[in-house]
């Protein structure tokens, strides 16, 4: 019996679960890169206006579920003087298929927060 | 096609197990690649030897390969995640300064109570105590300590302290954040006895000056 190329086929199929395993740990970190920046946008704005209107947030909101985000919850704060303490704080569950045995894939979620404040901006000149 | 006839050669003559059975008569274009094949697929030589060869390049190449690059990955991401942070502290800081103090030309540290503003805001922001240690959920696995931080708002071109040329009004600011490796790292860390990477983040905001 051939038992060469059978140890070299399953020592290959091995490998290429291994590399799968690992390059999908990239997958999240690569979703909280892209929502933080969605969020970090929004702050920037909330520092301009002084604050995140309704239809602000629903339009962050759609932006977040565009990315794949479940549960989007939004704190934001709605109106701030000049010089006062804006928060936001974002929460959604991002779900991905992944592997998880052999030749298993299973849907996981991941909790993903974004919590940052600002101040609203003084306008200089 | 015509069918030609390989002449043998030392692979071929290393091939005296099962693998002959694959044939010598292979097409011209072919014959490369069938002569590889072959000598892959020959049932020739130890398969525990392959085994072994196999596991090792598995754990001293690819896992180690791929777990610095994952590394990287997640220090570089921590490490935007942290300049971000820094990045909205910088401008909340200078928004909250008053007037009389804007129309310095260069406001330090020291003079002002832009620290303050910056303190309070950085705390927030990643999350850190009184003393500047991190709390529950803080990307900071240390104390954070500040570098340095100025206020430009007139007086350009200048040059920061860790050398970025500045041509509008701007904050600067370089901080200290340790944080804990995750994988191999942490191993080769432990044995020169540290446990932190210590990440400095320089950030050089600018003010915007309209709304």
């Amino acid at each position: 019996m051939a038992i060469k190329p059978v140890a070299t086929g399953i020592m290959l199929v091995l490998v290429a679960v291994i590399l799968i395993y690992m390059v999908e740990f990239f997958i999240p970190l690569s979703v909280k890169a892209d929502i933080d920046m969605l969020c970090r946008n929004a702050l920037l704005r909330m520092e301009n206006t002084g604050g995140l209107s309704d239809s602000d947030i629903q339009e962050l909101k759609s932006e977040l579920e565009d990315k794949g985000l479940t549960g989007v919850v939004i704190y934001a704060t709605e109106n701030a003087k000049q010089g006062e303490l804006l928060k936001l704080r974002v929460e959604g569950d991002f779900t991905y298929s992944r592997l998880t045995g052999l030749f298993r894939r299973e849907d996981t979620t991941v909790r993903m927060v974004y919590e940052k404040s600002a101040m609203s901006r003084r306008v200089v000149n | 096609m015509a069918n030609i006839q390989l002449p043998e050669t030392s692979e071929m003559k290393g091939n005296t197990g099962k693998g002959s059975e694959y044939g010598t008569d292979v097409t011209a274009g072919c014959g490369r690649l069938q002569l590889y094949c072959r000598s892959v697929l020959a049932n020739d030589g130890s398969v525990v030897t392959q085994i072994i060869l196999f596991a090792a390049m598995l754990v001293f190449v690819i896992l180690p390969v791929f777990s610095a690059v994952i590394e990287k990955y997640i220090l570089m991401a921590k490490a935007r995640v942290i300049r971000d942070a820094v990045d909205v502290t910088n401008i909340s800081a200078y928004n909250a300064l008053t007037v009389p103090e804007l129309g310095k030309v260069m406001i330090g540290a020291d003079t002002s109570k832009i620290l303050e503003n910056y303190k309070e805001i950085l705390m927030l922001n990643l999350r850190l105590d009184d003393g500047m240690e991190p709390e529950n959920g803080s990307i900071a696995e240390g104390r954070v300590e500040i570098i340095s931080l100025e206020v430009y708002s007139s007086g350009f071109p200048v040059e920061c302290p860790d050398g970025g040329l500045l041509t509008k009004p701007s904050v600067h600011s370089s901080i200290r954040v340790p944080v804990r490796p995750s994988l191999y790292s942490s191993i080769i860390l432990g044995m020169l006895g540290r446990d932190y990477i210590d990440i400095i983040v320089h950030v050089d905001s600018e003010i915007p000056v309209n709304n």
